[in-house]
């Protein structure tokens, strides 16, 4: 398609303007994408918002090796590596990384940079349970998010610059919405790896040239006939889904499964709630961001992304879930255990677990289950 | 005497009077664990083999904990509100819930588990197994703790809780196992939060923002459990509680000040009793505990004025180490630390440091406000530069020669700090320092042969440097 010819432009494209923009005095503002760092921010301060999101690759999990043991979640070993031994530019290019500090395993990625680099780090925590209290520690977090980015540009987010930059970011989520619900057609319009890339994408490209994108593929998506695909319809879930972790997905379409709706907690922008800009703006930034969403796993009590899950398991029509999750990713592990009797129970549905350590080795076993799985569906 | 074990009993220094108040309920809390008579036997053996029976207060430590795993088994049958508090639990809420109502047990049923089904009995596989096989499965890198807990209530040895007690503010993996409970078998949970955001090196100053967060959780834990239980938890029964922990807690570092001496008076393995008693006080702990710990003192005391050293204990001259924690149900493995010979002077998570002793926070009025200060003074819950900077300064302090970071695999707060802890000694201190990845509940996997050869490669070297 058009569009996506031209977001793989904007991909190539964009570590030389980086680059160009960094050497212009521009800073370049690095995250973990947990989905509770608001843009917003960074964008109204003029700096750039750069998630990292690499992945998939166990080299990088292994160079993680010399400063942790391997007893924490593959993708954030990764982004330790990444991280530490300075091998992606893209990586070695951000001025400061700024972590949303969720669970132990995103935890570990600031604690690291900032014991064994000199690279500035700046966490602020997300609450682990929904209270007035919670509210206002993540209010208060992204507050000092705020000073921290205007201390580091030498520029004032004013509510203009704010609202200016929530409309964009909101327009991104809605179009990603709008998107991901052309899904719902049977078959789908569009492949999980594509929907998955625009993600991956928006992490990184020109936030205006991004909403570009995703309008002319909306359009396209409109006019689009689909080929006809008698698939088992497939729910991904999981913890983290990065950048060049592709193998679960490729393996999914070989086997003739055709994944309609995902949810993660890294990886996947969380495009399901925008920011409602009325009166003030950085409550409505922590309304959207931390008390209307739904939480990743490691929130307590977890079953309101479960019921979500089910909704959309039933909103998309699908015929199995996918459970796909890193090593070590203790809390979805453990939901992976009970979540499978609450799925067959509010819908019949079953579910696949899967859990990889980024290592090529896995690639046979996992074809044989998935193999396995969408053929059980068929029957 | 109403019980079939006196023996038994007796070594664990039951008093006659507590053979006849206690012993059937202790016969009666066997049953349900399924323990035979021939295990008995063989923990009779265990207790005479690792545990120094010369002293008065580790028989009596050790008879507190049969009579804790009576108090659990027996909790429901006996009419109590059970309430299962996390590892390492908010002491104040669990404690406070305890000694609101006098019908209520409130404890970490996991730690009884492991201390008793494993350090005297050695019959902790099949609770871990049961954990493995009801959501916790092997090769995942599962808390074996929590699957204590699991594999406890999934076995029906623990009872059904009318509610749990998740002091979330530690890990993760304690607290999905409470949504777990919940969802299987309709535990209903309170959690208490925490946010582990603080700059690095910020410690040992506290971020107001993280005391006054956790410290409005655990007031929000305090109104939960005194609406769920129907009774007032006062600020004055607060302050009780609070100072009933000073209590034990400054009477068990007066205890430990003995462990100055050399040759040290006491092994780790005994004193491996107190830890879990410390970090999860529940009545019976603080009925016996401060006496218990006193009578072990007298009798330290009496070693250390000879210079007697302790069963086990390495010998005079040997090299002092500050390690993590003993093994919490294997007393082999601590065993064979110190008979690689390493004086295990110092745990690092079962002494209080400089840090907690220091004044401050005089500006905290509210109770659980000073309360949330004292949990995050202790470092584990703050940070990783938290807990490096516990480690250096329990290193300075107790003047070790060398450090043995054995941390749990499965735990990954700790998994974090390691390496981390290991740079900071040995490049800013120049104190040797050995990683040993092991696993504090379970000795399936990391037995004392498995580590034996590390630590005595690392003993040879701290002794030669120390010459």
């Amino acid at each position: 398609m058009d569009a996506m010819n031209a977001l793989s432009s904007h991909v190539m494209a964009r570590f030389s303007e980086l680059h160009k923009m960094k050497s212009e005095g521009c800073k370049i503002v690095g995250y973990i994408p947990t989905g509770y760092v608001p843009e917003e921010l960074v964008l109204a301060c003029g700096a750039v918002p750069v998630g990292l999101i690499r992945g998939g690759d166990h080299t990088e999990v292994e160079l993680a090796g010399a400063y942790v043991p391997r007893w924490l979640d593959t993708f954030c070993r990764a982004q330790i590596g990444y991280l530490l031994s300075q091998s992606d530019p893209l990586y070695e290019m951000i001025d400061t990384l700024v972590v949303s500090v969720t669970d132990t395993n995103i935890r570990a990625i600031a604690e690291c940079c900032s014991c064994y680099t000199d690279m500035p780090v700046f966490t602020f925590g997300v609450p682990h349970t929904m209270t007035e209290d919670g509210f206002k520690y993540y209010l208060a977090g992204i507050a000092r998010l705020k000073d921290k980015l205007e201390e580091m540009t030498g520029i004032e987010i004013t509510s203009s610059r704010l609202k200016e930059s929530i409309e964009l970011c909101n327009k991104e989520k809605e179009l990603l919405r709008e998107i991901s619900l052309t899904r719902r057609s049977h078959p789908s319009l569009l492949k999980a790896k594509d929907f998955i890339g625009l993600h991956h994408a928006s992490f990184l490209v020109d936030k205006g040239a991004m909403v570009g994108v995703l309008k002319s593929l909306l359009k396209e998506l409109k006019q689009k006939v689909a080929s006809p695909s008698d698939g088992p319809r497939l729910l991904l879930t999981g913890s983290s889904i990065a950048f060049g972790d592709d193998k679960v997905l490729d393996l999914i379409e070989q086997c003739a499964g055709q994944v309609v709706i995902e949810e993660f907690s890294e990886g996947i922008r969380p495009y399901w709630w925008t920011v409602q800009p009325n009166g003030n703006l950085m409550e409505a930034l922590a309304d959207c961001y931390f008390r209307r969403r739904v939480h990743p796993a490691w929130f307590r009590p977890g079953r309101e992304r479960l019921d979500f899950l089910v909704k959309l398991a039933k909103d998309f029509d699908v015929a199995g879930v996918i459970w796909y999750q890193m090593m070590y990713r203790d809390s979805y592990d453990i939901e992976a255990f009970y979540f499978r009797d609450i799925l067959q129970k509010e819908t019949g549905l079953s579910m696949l677990t899967i859990e990889s350590d980024y290592d090529p080795g896995e690639t046979e076993v996992f074809r044989n289950r998935i193999e396995t799985f969408i053929d059980s569906l068929r029957r | 005497m109403t019980t079939q074990y006196v023996e038994f009993l007796k070594l664990c220094g039951f008093e006659d009077d507590e053979l006849d108040g206690e012993g059937s309920r202790v016969d009666e809390a066997f049953v349900i664990l399924g323990i035979s008579s021939s295990d008995v036997e063989q923990a009779v053996k265990r207790v005479r083999e690792f545990f120094d029976i010369e002293l008065i207060g580790i028989r009596k430590a050790l008879g507190v904990w049969i009579k804790q795993i009576a108090d659990l088994v027996l909790a429901k049958k006996e009419g109590k509100v059970v309430i299962y508090s996390s590892f390492p639990p908010s002491g104040v809420v669990s404690l406070a819930a305890t000694m609101a109502r006098s019908d209520v047990y409130c404890q970490a049923p996991e730690v009884v588990l492991d201390i008793v089904m494993g350090q005297i009995f050695d019959k902790i596989n099949p609770i871990l197994h049961s954990g493995e096989t009801h959501g916790l499965p092997p090769g995942l890198g599962h808390c074996s703790l929590n699957q204590a807990r699991l594999g406890g209530i999934a076995m029906g040895i623990c009872p059904i809780p009318d509610f749990t007690l998740s002091s979330s503010f530690g890990c993760d993996q304690t607290a999905k196992i409470d949504d777990l409970l919940h969802e299987v078998y309709g535990i209903s949970t309170i959690f208490i939060d925490s946010c582990q955001d603080s700059e690095w090196n910020e410690f040992p100053t506290i971020a107001p923002r993280r005391i006054e967060y956790l410290g409005a959780q655990i007031r929000r834990g305090l109104d939960e459990v005194q609406k769920r239980l129907g009774v007032e938890i006062s600020d004055q029964l607060i302050r009780a509680v609070r100072l009933e922990m000073a209590k034990l807690w400054h009477s068990w570092d007066q205890l430990l000040q003995l462990l100055r001496n050399d040759p040290l008076p006491i092994s780790q393995v005994d004193l491996g009793l107190f830890f879990p008693m410390l970090f999860s006080p529940e009545r019976r702990v603080l009925s016996e505990g401060t006496k218990l710990i006193g009578i072990l003192q007298n009798e330290l005391k009496g070693r250390t004025d000879k210079g007697i050293g302790g069963k086990g204990v390495a010998e005079k001259g040997s090299p002092r180490v500050l390690y993590m924690l003993s093994h919490v149900t294997e007393p082999k493995i601590t065993r064979m630390l110190e008979e690689s010979g390493l004086a295990l002077c110092v745990p690092l998570l079962g002494v209080l440091s400089p840090t907690e002793f220091a004044k401050g926070g005089q500006e905290y009025v509210k109770l659980e406000e000073r309360q949330a200060m004292a949990e995050l003074k202790k470092g584990m819950f703050h940070s990783a530069s938290a807990m490096i900077h516990r480690c250096k300064e329990l290193c300075e302090h107790w003047k070790v020669d060398g450090v043995i970071i054995n941390y749990p695999f499965s735990c990954r707060p700790y998994a974090i700090i390691p390496f981390m802890v290991k740079r900071g000694i040995q490049d800013e201190l120049g104190i040797p320092a050995l990683i040993l990845e092991t696993d504090w509940y379970d000795a399936r996997s990391y037995t004392p042969g498995s580590l034996k050869t590390r630590v005595e490669s690392f003993a040879q070297m701290l002794r030669a440097h120390k010459a």
